[in-house]
């Protein structure tokens, strides 16, 4: 502790009271200054647990864009994984073929012509045609046909039938199922008929589609002092300090609501970019605790809410927010069969705060005033991520559904502010989606 | 973990160490910075403000004197800075001693006796208040308060006058002064 200097000070001459009080209880002065001192010493306080974390992040702000960081590495790595699945393209070389697939109705065995060397049945395609072989498995693999089966004509050995719904086999024609697999046909095919395809052969030819949806969340905040800008802390324009700190309020949970549309590009086969917009509604609920009791006149005002644990009283407000953003990401499928598909997707959301007001307790909304819009943020920007179910209808048409979170990169007030705040949102989105 | 370990873990950014050090520090520093503040939440605010400078600045730590004492030393630096940032502190002196001492803390008497003093201490205008934490209680003199306050050292000492009339008038008035006369007086 700093030494405490016992310091006889000289009254002021001009107050002769003060000067005779003062020699008459200079021992007490002395006395009086240790007691202050002794006081003071065994005084402790504990500090709310918030204060420690505030604290932390002033000394790392690094560590406060996990979610940019995150969301970053997340759209490298499926880009990186996302080549993988590619399809490679193969050259097949078929000879011999003078007669082409012959289409039937439905459940008919791939097999060349009679009088290629490729003519025998399929199960007596021995190693050699593993080309073939192969491309009659990967037609008939799940995760290509989308529980369609594909065959072709043949009127000797029928394949064995991998699903019970006649409605899930499909007729294709030989080049088309060389185009499913990858496969590329030196061609001395003579002209095929017409093909019937299934619809998921026709969507996967389809890459642009557009979704719209719309979702509601709970939105929670934080706010914290704001250490970065030295001069934060008076009101521009006015000159006026900030009354508000960030411990003077707490916010609460309040509902969140989102509707918008987007454009979605294939660009590969799992991997789906997206652009679109979309519009917030934000309702945040704010507690705050006040000394002055004079802004609480009455404890039966509606926007009363009680007394803190060091009796000063507690007013319930709240403030609502419009704003627009500009949804930019990436879907991508995880795991799925034809019908049901699990996806996940990321998106920046560059946003525009429209309007702004504040609510009292007694239901009145006011816009805020242009002093206190300038003092918060017009733009910024969000971040979100989510997960899915797409379950696809007959026609087509996807309907998806899944938990989001989404989350305030900047504060929303400008650096001049004492504090900053940050939003984060977690609710449920649904959505229904088409390829054009 | 040893003081040196806290110390030196809390400058190599080691979390454990900083928060080890916080929580020995931070009860007794907020009790101090609570002597400053207009209200408890002013007041954790300063505690926040200053053990982030205590961390950034406890490189220059010499290990010369208690570590207590010059993080005490950056805490109050800190509540002066902030003081004086608000702009209020000439205002307060004029404004609440021309109105009187506000006598808004009734909960003065159901609290210990060892806050009721800081209550007290906490009814003097922010101004007066200031200059009595630093000359009585954390032994600053008079020079050093009128170079930290940016004011006249004469200013310093009328301040500190009227501040410790306005304190012995208080505490007089809850009948705290006369206690401890008695328990003197019993001793």
């Amino acid at each position: 502790m700093a030494s405490w200097t016992k310091e006889k000070t000289n009254p002021p001459v001009a107050d002769n009271t003060n000067t005779n009080r003062l020699r008459q209880t200079e021992t007490y002065r002395d006395n009086f200054e240790q007691f202050l001192m002794e006081t003071a010493e065994n005084f402790r306080m504990t500090p709310a647990p918030q204060i420690w974390k505030s604290i932390y992040h002033g000394l790392h702000p690094s560590r406060k864009w996990p979610s940019a960081g995150a969301f970053i590495i997340f759209i490298c790595s499926y880009f990186l994984l996302g080549g993988f699945h590619m399809p490679v393209s193969k050259q097949v070389t078929i000879s011999g073929i003078e007669n082409p697939v012959r289409l039937v109705s439905t459940r008919t065995v791939l097999r060349p012509s009679a009088t290629s060397e490729m003519s025998k049945p399929v199960a007596d395609i021995s190693m050699n045609d593993r080309p073939l072989r192969r491309a009659i498995h990967d037609i008939n693999k799940p995760s290509i046909q989308h529980l369609k089966q594909y065959v072709a004509a043949n009127d000797l050995i029928p394949e064995p039938a991998l699903t019970e719904n006649p409605a899930d086999r499909e007729v294709v024609s030989y080049p088309t199922v060389l185009r499913l697999t990858g496969y590329t046909a030196l061609p001395q095919e003579s002209a095929a008929k017409a093909v019937q395809t299934s619809p998921a052969v026709q969507n996967n030819d389809r890459r642009l589609s557009y979704q719209i949806y719309a979702g509601s969340s709970y939105g929670f905040g934080n706010n914290m002092r704001n250490t970065d800008n030295p001069e934060a802390g008076i009101k521009p324009g006015t000159g006026d300090n900030w009354s508000m700190t960030p411990n003077n309020y707490r916010y609460l949970p309040g509902l969140n609501l989102e509707a918008g549309g987007a454009f979605l590009v294939n660009v590969s086969r799992y991997i789906t970019l997206k652009a679109g917009m979309q519009l917030n509604y934000s309702n945040n609920r704010i507690r705050k605790s006040d000394e002055d009791e004079a802004n609480v006149p009455n404890q039966t005002d509606m926007n009363f809410a009680g007394r803190n644990s060091l009796n000063n009283p507690l007013i319930s407000a709240s403030s609502s927010t419009y704003q627009i953003t500009l949804p930019l990401g990436t879907e991508w499928e995880l795991a799925g069969n034809g019908h049901l598909r699990w996806m996940a997707g990321a998106t920046l959301q560059p946003g525009y705060l429209m309007k702004d007001f504040n609510n009292s307790g007694n239901n009145q909304s006011e816009e805020k005033t242009n002093e206190e819009m300038n003092a918060g943020r017009k733009w910024n920007l969000h971040s979100s991520i989510e997960t899915f179910l797409s379950y696809k209808l007959k026609n087509g048409s996807s309907i998806n559904a899944g938990p989001q979170l989404r989350y305030q990169l900047y504060s929303s007030d400008k650096s001049i502010a004492p504090f900053y705040d940050r939003f984060y949102q977690l609710g449920l989105k649904l959505g229904f989606s088409r390829y054009f | 973990m040893t003081e040196e370990q806290i110390i030196t873990g809390s400058i190599s950014h080691n979390r454990s160490a900083q928060e080890m050090l916080y929580k020995r520090f931070s009860p007794k520093m907020l009790g101090i910075c609570y002597r400053y503040a207009k209200s408890r939440p002013d007041a954790e605010e300063m505690l926040q403000e200053g053990f982030i400078r205590v961390f950034s600045q406890l490189h220059q730590y010499r290990f010369k004197g208690s570590l207590e004492g010059w993080i005490r030393k950056v805490i109050v630096h800190t509540c002066i800075n902030i003081i004086k940032k608000n702009r209020r502190f000439n205002e307060y002196l004029e404004l609440e001693a021309a109105m009187g001492i506000p006598d808004r803390n009734a909960a003065v008497y159901s609290i210990t006796e060892t806050k009721q003093v800081i209550e007290c201490i906490r009814m003097l205008p922010i101004g007066y208040r200031t200059v009595l934490n630093l000359f009585a209680i954390e032994g600053y003199s008079h020079r050093e308060i009128a170079g930290m306050l940016e004011i006249e050292e004469s200013s310093s000492r009328s301040r500190y006058l009227r501040a410790r009339q306005m304190l012995e008038k208080i505490l007089h008035d809850y009948g705290i002064m006369d206690k401890r006369k008695d328990k003197s007086a019993c001793s």
